[in-house]
């Protein structure tokens, strides 16, 4: 249990008549890029959701870094360190790439109306350090150029950068990245591969659901498969690239 | 820079347009006109924290405006108007004025507490049907609130504060120095409140306003109260609202349930709209702007009609307001002084 940054025990949730996500055991062990693929409707992003406390679960418990968050609203799970993209990339597109990094660096503190009212010296100060740490980022993923052009200027490759870039703005323990390949061209996605393992390596746990196989068998130290709700395997690539309930699950979605 | 030069043009053209065709009186007829562009202009500053920063479609500011009167007239000395009853005691006005402001803010809180978590659409029908049900409430409590009759004799306690230098100046142009006192606290006010939104907009809390008009649940992604954000943005543009109230009801010098109707609302999210919404001056430009149409529409009414009463013009009234409306939602959707790549279409 001490190892593991997350832990979920028989996570629940329902729509209707469809069992959406029915997980009995998944934890994350310290330092892994791990993959979550699956066909279609196989309940990846709402496991996500439910993880992230984005959608409350019917039954089952989570827990992260040792504490049980299965309650926890999702604006303080990120607090603790767990941070999430979306499938549907979503920047704040009427404000600039600087500003969108500005937002997601800023302290808490900061934010308090009366701070902001009052803006003492060590608010001023506080924003102008941030801005090394902005900088750093943009520059990382090549957003540099960009930094003034407002958010909804960018490409849909870009923007995926600027979700990630956000992101790292909150030194996240662990990274949700939903479907962080999808509609970017191959070159991009070279680029951003590499930006995610090199997260990884500077301490960054990677959870991320993605359609590219290729992709994600070379990325990944762990690959866990779910369809219909339920994780049907688990373990390194090649063992799951030769697993029979993986190749089923597969062919059946496709051959529909 | 082109925007001002509109801006500065729409203005003379307004003001020339004043004085021409007021031979007698264009002093007096300015002053009336600038005291309620001032009134509705604070009053759509209030709105534009809340749509123009945060995306909250408030349709019940005329319940934040209606608290804030109501709250400081009945703590200073007052009479209600059926009965006469006389209550001739009171707090000093500027406490009144405070406990006024405060009283809108938390009428927000109240209404923002359930209503904050949902999307906006919700806001929108639960404003509306807020600022209805507070209408009738003053309406039916008769007894506090002088019901139909309203509250009148309150003004004293502003009109006493009044210098004489404003008295002696009204009297040699022929104004009333009742309103021009009122209108130039409104003036002052909407300066000293456009000073700190302006340090407000520029802050980490303004950004992050303006994060969560833009994507709620990115915001909760990132760690942040998306729903104590939108609480906060609601209690002040109410409290802006509240006391926008007040001036109106100073001006014009008695508080009653009509006063506060839903087509108030509605004629300050005109006067936002036509300024620009989204920008920090543009609320109180577009509010002179109305003012001077509600102004014109007079003598088009004159021109349409051989002796208009006031069902034929009030009747053109609407027509103007709602033709330069489309006109401007057609042409320059983002007003006078708001930014084309801040233009809010869609609304969360």
């Amino acid at each position: 249990m001490s190892n593991n940054l997350l832990s979920v025990r028989s996570l629940k949730k329902r729509f209707g008549g469809l069992e959406a996500v029915n997980v009995d055991k998944f934890d994350l062990n310290k330092n892994e890029i791990t993959s979550l693929i699956g066909p279609n409707g196989a309940g990846k992003t709402t496991f996500f959701d439910l993880i992230t406390r984005f959608q409350n679960s019917d039954s089952g418990s989570i827990s992260f870094d040792g504490k049980n968050v299965t309650s926890l609203n999702s604006y303080k799970l990120a607090r603790l360190g767990m941070v999430r993209t979306f499938q549907l990339t979503r920047v704040f597109d009427r404000m600039s790439v600087y500003e969108n990094m500005q937002f997601a660096g800023s302290s808490i503190n900061n934010e308090g109306f009366l701070n902001s009212l009052i803006q003492s010296s060590s608010l001023k100060n506080q924003e102008k350090l941030l801005t090394e740490k902005i900088n750093e980022t943009l520059e990382l993923l090549n957003l540099s150029e960009m930094k003034n052009a407002y958010a909804r200027e960018l490409s849909g490759g870009q923007k995926k950068l600027l979700e990630l870039g956000r992101s790292l703005m909150k030194s996240p323990k662990i990274l949700l990245l939903d479907e962080p390949l999808a509609g970017v061209n191959p070159k991009l996605s070279e680029q951003l591969l590499e930006i995610i393992s090199n997260l990884n390596k500077n301490g960054i746990n990677i959870l991320m659901v993605e359609h590219n196989i290729d992709a994600v068998m070379k990325i990944s130290e762990r690959v866990v498969v779910m369809a219909e709700g339920k994780i049907i395997s688990d373990g390194k690539p090649d063992f799951v690239r030769s697993d029979k309930n993986v190749i089923e699950a597969y062919l059946g979605s496709s051959d529909e | 820079m082109k925007k001002y030069i509109i801006a500065f043009f729409l203005l003379a053209i307004s003001f020339m347009y004043i004085f021409l065709s007021n031979e007698t009186g264009g002093a007096r007829v300015f002053v009336n006109l600038m005291t309620f562009a001032g009134i509705y202009g604070l009053a759509a500053i209030g709105i534009n924290v809340h749509f123009g920063w945060t995306g909250l479609l408030n349709f019940g500011h005329a319940a934040f405006m209606g608290i804030g009167a109501y709250t400081t007239v009945l703590l200073i000395p007052h009479s209600l108007g059926r009965e006469g009853v006389v209550i001739s005691s009171g707090l000093p006005l500027p406490i009144a004025i405070l406990v006024g402001i405060v009283a809108a803010a938390l009428l927000g809180l109240l209404l923002g507490l359930p209503t904050l978590r949902l999307r906006g659409d919700y806001l929108a029908i639960v404003t509306i049907a807020a600022a209805e049900i507070f209408r009738l409430l003053v309406r039916d409590f008769e007894n506090l609130t002088g019901g139909v009759y309203g509250i009148i004799q309150f003004s004293d306690s502003l009109q006493n504060s009044r210098p004489d230098f404003i008295t002696r100046f009204s009297e040699s142009y022929d104004i009333s120095p009742a309103q021009f006192w009122v209108g130039m606290l409104t003036w002052i006010s909407i300066i000293v409140i456009l000073l700190i939104l302006s340090r407000l907009k520029k802050s980490p809390w303004g950004r992050a306003l303006r994060a969560v008009r833009e994507d709620e649940d990115a915001v909760r992604a990132l760690g942040k109260n998306a729903v104590l954000l939108k609480l906060q943005s609601f209690m002040l543009g109410a409290a802006i609202g509240g006391l926008s109230g007040i001036f109106l009801v100073f001006n014009y010098g008695t508080v009653q349930a009509s006063t506060f109707v839903p087509v108030l609302t509605f004629y300050v999210w005109a006067a936002l709209i036509l300024g620009g919404v989204g920008s920090l001056g543009g609320p109180a430009l577009g509010a002179v702007i109305f003012w001077v149409i509600i102004a014109s529409t007079d003598s088009i009414s004159r021109f349409l009609f051989e002796s208009p009463d006031g069902q034929q013009l009030a009747g053109v009234r609407f027509v103007i307001v709602g033709l330069l409306i489309m006109f401007f939602m057609i042409f320059r959707p983002s007003g006078i002084l708001g930014k084309k790549e801040e233009l809010l279409l869609d609304v969360k």
